[in-house]
């Protein structure tokens, strides 16, 4: 047989396991807990088969304390220094591949006329998508190679874009076959950075907690 | 029907994922509705489920709110984050890649 202070004894000591820093985080779990115990019926037997079959409260403990474990801003900071790293590191590979043209008499290569402002547009996208990404905006989030008709759409509107401001600069337009390839390889970098994004947070996700494996069942 | 254990280590996340995907839902109801659609088959340890969702909440796939019930008691209701909604679709192909293979080798062996 079990009572509610068995019930409570088991939330004091899956709080106290937990060892979780912050007062109001601690009070939030010991509520969180003692309305799940409400739900499972007040009988004695209840509550002694919802005590039994909750789980060890020490393993539980420990496990609420590594999910509530904080990353310090240094990882924060790490993190987003590898996703721009290497973001950057693509987008002016793909962008050097791109517009590298062979110097007349065929001696050497240079890159072409609008490769910095390629690189320039490239470097704000990548920018764009992080702090999408950061702050959840689920329109630059999305997997485009999943999507092909949203990828298909974003070739044209950033090709629409160039267009746009190709025509307000020099009052020409470019050839549209030209708008689209440079656009085609702005989408690979915005599919190769999310996809960056999603493997850095899983990579540091796996480091940086102490039990990286998902609760038993 | 018996089974072996450890082929349910690691399906939690991705139950709590699926049910999410439907609708917002408290610790307890994610326990009592993994159990009912899986026939008793998943019989979780309950505490293992908040470690869980403690855990997918800090990483940003979940969001959490106090909400009342219909019985008028406060609950903590999970509901997926646009992230979360993206972790659930590519847990959920995953999964099905992975079933698919295993019947394929197990539909081989047996036939």
């Amino acid at each position: 047989m079990a009572d509610r202070n068995d019930v409570a004894t088991l939330i004091d000591r899956i709080v106290r396991e937990s060892k979780i820093v912050d007062a109001g985080e601690r009070a939030e779990l010991r509520r969180e807990l003692e309305s799940h115990f409400a739900d499972v019926g007040s009988t004695e037997d209840a509550l002694r088969a919802a005590i039994e079959h909750f789980g060890d409260p020490e393993v539980i403990g420990v496990e609420l304390g590594d999910a509530h474990q904080r990353n310090g801003p240094l990882t924060r900071l790490l993190r987003l220094g590898t996703v721009l790293a290497a973001s950057s590191c693509l987008a002016i590979l793909l962008q050097l591949t791109t517009t590298l043209r062979v110097r007349e008499g065929g001696a050497a290569f240079a890159v072409g006329a609008g490769f910095i402002r390629s690189l320039a547009f490239s470097a704000m996208l990548i920018l764009v998508l992080v702090a999408a990404w950061e702050l959840d905006i689920e329109v630059f989030c999305a997997r485009l190679e999943r999507h092909p008709v949203r990828m298909a759409s974003v070739l044209v509107g950033l090709a629409t874009l160039m267009v746009v401001f190709h025509a307000l600069e020099s009052s020409t337009m470019p050839p549209p076959g030209l708008a689209l390839s440079a656009s085609a390889v702005d989408v690979v970098i915005w599919t190769c950075t999310v996809a960056i994004l999603a493997r850095t947070d899983r990579l540091f996700a796996r480091v940086f907690t102490s039990r990286p494996s998902p609760p038993r069942a | 029907m018996d089974y072996d254990r450890e082929f349910l280590t690691g399906t939690v996340g991705v139950l709590i994922l699926a049910l999410l995907n439907e609708r917002a839902m408290y610790g307890y109801e994610i326990v009592q509705e993994a159990e009912r659609r899986s026939a008793q088959l998943f019989l979780m340890k309950e505490g293992t489920v908040y470690p869980a969702l403690h855990q997918m909440e800090r990483a940003g796939l979940l969001r959490a709110a106090w909400r009342d019930s219909e019985s008028g008691r406060a609950r903590k209701y999970y509901s997926l984050t646009p992230k979360g909604r993206r972790q659930a679709e590519s847990k959920r192909r995953q999964w099905e890649s992975i079933s698919a293979a295993m019947r394929a080798i197990l539909g081989a062996a047996h036939g």
